[in-house]
């Protein structure tokens, strides 16, 4: 039986190794990228990194393995103009890559562009975006459902601003309180690990013909006095274009059964978004 | 718009008015009486021809009361006859096998079918037959029809070892194939590495890239049209295969002698058993059933019923441990067609006009579940058509064949409804899933008409219509024409307008049990296709050569793709993840064949280009198709090394297909602010070229004495003999220390053998 079994395994499954061929493929431009957030009306927080390989590693913790300033543009001189106003950048508590603007004495117009000179490699990328206004969350409240063992159904409200234009709106909600010190603490730059993110959702007011908004979502239930923190952004267009390709790319874009996607840049020269919004929280306590 | 029958009725100007006469009847083989297609039979005082339909018919009008007739077809003893035309009577003319050494050479081979090739109008167009296909070396040892197809110019094959087609630039689900008129829609087992068609039951394969006969439609790019065998009238037949993967049994005879036959044949697969056998465990199968019954009602009546049943089927079930113990578990997926064909021949009276009249219906459904003792789940598709054709030709003098016809189908489609029970009911919630229905409707009509010695023509036009929320419709006209250099050249052109009111929706690079057909819709039109083709063709003094070049140009237009990260696997919504363009293929294809000889086979190649454009992809810019293969270059032979071995050779070389590979990424904070996204920078739409495939595939048979109980053969094959990779896809892995594109292949070398067996009664 067992020759019998290596005879049909000879037979069935011998296989050389197949011999590969390589393949050369022309890299892309090395250019920087930006990515942003307005913390309300205070200022600016950017990041400016630069790209490298697909050869560089396939994963953070390879990427990690690479040095800092391969990474992100450690030494760039970053200047911002709005309303006539020209702000400079400086570096976000010594993060390699992270600049911050401070624009409390400034009044800002509806736009604000950029520009970014890495004196080491001596490129240069500008980007410029509409200053979305701030929309506020009405409200935030969970719906309960009985029957539901493992789900809650947290319900958004919000007031379109504008019925007479598309808007496009990103929200995340968090569990625990703990994001609140990203707002509150300008030394926090990420949200504490043990802020959870539950929902990422991007969404336009196509197709809702009055002015109240509601959106619906389905999040793992918790114990009692359950803590969430709905933050809202009003975007522009093109941000809400980034952010769709960046959840079809986590969907597996790109992978064997789906298309890759290059994400969209409003960055001359570059890659990545420049993106002005204000966002605004509310808190929902289930008990 | 209208139909206006005044405009059929002047497919028949001019026609000369001195008297005639009719000889019509069936052509068979003389052993089991199957029909033969594509006989020729010549007058052989004026030299006009004609041929037999698909279902053995001729009908040739002859200008003397006494006639001799000559009836010929490839592999058969020629017949010559003296007719009398006045009668009335419908003949039936039978043929002897020709007992050869060789007995079976490729392709349409005896010289005065490679003649009528070359006079015909019909171009971009290959016949073969099953029973010579096994000659040719197949993967794993299972001979396919469609693998067979991807030999011939203007054919591109997909991944490597799939069924897929791309004919003349278009894409998969542009390929109309039919089952004795029944459409199958999933033509592949085991994510297309085999087809469904059992070669066993098959008689005979058309396959038209172009210049497509107006009772054709559907469909942008190519008609498959296969015939499964009719079943011996006179005695019973056994043949089969015991192989490493599959086997195959067939039976066929007649259930009234001369009146009513049948051919049943099945095929399965054993991969579970033989895993199971070398201590793997993977409880997958497949398997065909073929059916067909041929009932003589009378002299001009028949009836044929057939069926195709096949389904792939995976069931795991075990046990696993839990926190409250053992927990019963058990998935799996069956997919698989149904299709039924009831059709009903007729000869009129006059022995001038045949009909064909069908009923059909395809079932097409997958269903993937997967259970635990407390949930299941379970996804479920369906396409159902009831579909009614009715066909006409029409003899009515000589040099002149006239076509109609119409035809409907009803599709319904059921996609993703889905069941669930238990806790699972709470994440995801039972759905009914959208029903859609399209009714589609065509109407033809055509006319051959033979101009002289030098000039023939085919012209005409097909109506086709689909009922779906709107109303899509639109003309399609064909046209061809062939003039005689001599009796072995000719030039040919031809012109087809094609529209499509169905695609398949795939995800991404490979077919998936969950690709559906849907119809098209208020915001999806229907794609159109105008292609023209001009040729050169050729054969050798005495036929055993001939040769063409053809040149062809095909624009598409309302194609579909999808938006860059589409995610189509159980979306309902995937309407908002399509997108319209269009599309241009050109080329110029190559072809040789030796018909005879102790080496025969054949050489093609094929130098092409296919583009498309979507204003929202690729920034607006063209972009190669993904199987834009430059170059396409096939070689196969067949050497008779005694008269019981016979070895084959097939190799190939394609141009690379056409991917988008990463070439950079960044980092930059994720939009939540809770980590650091790694950003991936892409090529432009399949902006890069994998490294050219090529492939070497040999076969050898060694044919056993004829004994009583029959006869036996062993077949030996080589799949890809010296184990070259033929890419398919890159991605990024370790090669020693460092990083590197890596081009996957699939499979390499791969041996099988196969016995095959056929013993038929006296």
């Amino acid at each position: 039986m067992k020759l019998t079994r290596f005879l049909f395994m000879i037979l069935l499954f011998y296989q050389c190794e197949l011999i590969e061929v390589p393949l050369e493929v022309e890299p892309a431009e090395d250019k920087m990228s930006l990515s942003s957030l307005l913390i309300g009306e205070e200022g600016v927080l950017v990041s400016v990194s630069k790209s490298f390989s697909a050869l560089s590693g396939t994963s953070l913790a390879q990427i990690r393995e690479n040095p800092i300033d391969a990474l992100f543009v450690s030494r760039g001189n970053i200047q911002f103009q709005s309303n006539g106003n020209t702000i400079l950048g400086e570096k976000f508590n010594d993060v390699p890559g992270f600049y911050f603007a401070d624009f409390s004495d400034y009044s800002l117009g509806d736009s604000l562009e950029i520009s970014v000179y890495d004196s080491v490699s001596t490129q240069q990328i500008s980007a410029r975006t509409k200053i979305m206004p701030s929309v506020n969350i009405d409200s935030i409240r969970f719906r309960y459902v009985a029957e539901n063992t493992f789900l809650d159904t947290l319900k958004l409200f919000l007031t379109d601003p504008d019925t007479t234009q598309i808007n496009y709106f990103v929200v995340h909600i968090y569990r625990s309180s703990s994001f609140l010190n990203i707002l509150n603490n300008s030394d926090s730059l990420l949200v504490q690990s043990d802020s959870l993110l539950q929902i990422e959702s991007i969404f336009s007011d196509i197709g809702i013909d009055s002015t109240l908004i509601t959106r619906s979502y389905t999040i793992e239930k918790n114990p009692s006095n359950d803590t969430l923190i709905a933050v809202l952004s009003h975007i522009e267009e093109g941000y809400f274009r980034f952010l769709d390709a960046r959840k079809r790319n986590e969907d597996g874009g790109g992978g064997i059964f789906n298309e890759p996607i290059n994400f969209p840049s409003n960055v001359e020269n570059g890659y990545g978004y420049f993106s002005a919004h204000n966002p605004v929280y509310k808190i929902a306590i289930r008990e | 718009m209208k139909f206006k029958p005044i405009f059929f009725l002047l497919f028949l100007s001019p026609l000369p008015s001195w008297a005639q006469f009719s000889v019509s009847g069936y052509i068979y083989d003389a052993k089991d009486k199957e029909s033969l297609p594509s006989a020729t039979i010549q007058d052989t005082t004026s030299k006009n021809g004609v041929s037999s339909n698909s279902y053995g018919f001729f009908s040739i009008n002859v200008n003397a009361e006494i006639v001799i007739l000559r009836f010929s077809y490839v592999g058969y003893e020629s017949k010559i006859l003296r007719v009398d035309a006045r009668s009335n009577e419908l003949l039936e003319i039978v043929l002897e096998e020709k007992i050869t050494e060789m007995e079976d050479v490729i392709v349409s081979a005896e010289r005065s079918e490679v003649k009528d090739e070359v006079q015909s109008t019909q171009m971009s167009s290959i016949r073969f037959k099953p029973v010579e296909l096994k000659r040719i070396p197949s993967f794993a040892g299972e001979s396919d029809i469609l693998k067979i197809a991807q030999l011939m110019p203007g054919i591109t094959q997909g991944n490597e070892g799939s069924t897929g087609m791309y004919v003349r630039g278009g894409t998969d689900d542009q390929n109309l194939i039919l089952l004795d008129e029944a459409v199958v829609y999933n033509v592949g087992h085991l994510l297309g590495f085999f087809s469904v068609f059992n070669s066993d039951a098959l008689k005979d394969i058309e396959l038209m890239k172009g210049a497509f006969p107006a009772k054709y439609g559907g469909r942008l790019s190519s008609v498959m049209d296969i015939r499964m065998n009719e079943g011996s009238m006179e005695r019973w037949n056994v043949k089969g295969g015991i192989g490493l993967l599959t086997s195959r049994f067939t039976i066929d005879g007649p259930i009234i002698n001369n009146k009513m036959s049948f051919m049943l044949a099945a095929r399965r697969t054993y991969i579970d058993k033989v895993l199971q056998l070398a201590g793997s465990n993977l409880p997958y199968y497949f398997y065909d059933i073929n059916g067909k019954m041929n009932y003589k009602l009378s002299k001009r009546d028949r009836i044929y019923l057939s069926a195709y049943l096949g389904s792939d089927v995976l069931y795991a079930n075990g046990e696993s441990e839990t926190d409250e113990g053992i927990d019963s578990f058990g998935l799996g997926f069956d997919l698989g067609n149904l299709t039924t064909s009831l059709r009903w021949n007729h000869v009129y009276e006059s022995g001038k006009l045949f009909s064909n009249v069908s009923f059909h219906q395809t079932n097409f459904n997958y269903s993937i579940f997967g259970n635990t003792s407390d949930n299941s789940l379970t996804i479920e598709s369906t396409i159902q058509d009831y579909g009614f054709k009715a066909d006409w030709e029409w003899f009515p003098i000589t040099n002149h064949r006239v076509y109609f016809g119409l035809g409907l189908v009803k599709h319904q489609f059921q996609p993703n409804v889905l069941n669930t029970s238990g806790e699972i009911n709470e994440f995801i919630a039972s759905k009914a899933g959208p029903q859609l229905q399209s009714d589609e409707y065509h109407f033809h009509t055509s006319h051959e008409w033979d101009l002289g010695s030098l000039i023939k023509l085919n012209y005409g036009v097909r109506f086709s219509g689909a009922f779906v929320n709107t109303h899509y419709y639109g003309l399609e006209p064909r046209f061809s024409a062939r003039y005689s250099l001599s009796s072995n050249h000719s030039l040919k052109i031809g012109f087809s307008t094609m529209r499509q009111y169905m695609h398949r929706v795939s995800s991404g690079s490979f077919a998936l049990p969950t690709d559906l057909w849907y119809p098209v819709t208020g915001n999806v039109k229907p794609q159109t296709a105008n292609q023209l083709s001009l040729g050169y063709f050729g054969a050798s003094p005495k036929s055993i050569y001939s040769w063409s070049i053809e040149v062809f140009s095909k624009t598409m237009n309302d194609l579909i793709d999808y938006r860059e990260g589409a995610s189509l696997i159980f979306n309902d919504n995937f309407e908002k993840e399509l997108l319209t363009g269009s599309g241009k293929s050109e080329g110029i294809e190559f072809f040789v064949r030796k018909h005879e000889g102790i080496i025969s086979g054949w050489l093609s190649y094929t130098l092409a280009k296919t583009d498309r454009y979507f204003p929202e992809l690729n920034k607006g810019n063209r972009f190669p198709d993904r199987f834009d293969r430059r170059h396409n270059f096939s070689a196969v032979a067949m050497i008779e090394l005694a008269p019981n071995i016979i070895t084959s050779f097939t190799w190939v070389y394609m141009s690379g297909t056409k991917i988008t590979a990463q070439t950079g990424q960044y980092l930059m904070p994720n939009p939540s602010l809770t980590g650091i996204d790694l950003v991936p920078i892409y090529s432009s739409k399949n902006g890069v070229t994998l490294a050219p495939s090529h492939r070497l595939d040999i076969n050898l048979i060694i044919k056993g004495r004829a004994r009583a109980w029959g006869q036996g053969e062993w077949s030996f094959s080589i799949y890809n003999f010296y184990n070259a990779a033929s890419p398919f896809r890159v991605s990024i892995g370790q090669n020693g220390n460092a990083l590197a594109y890596q081009q996957h292949g699939l499979f390499g070398f791969i041996p099988s053998i196969s016995y095959n067996f056929n013993f038929s009664s006296k």
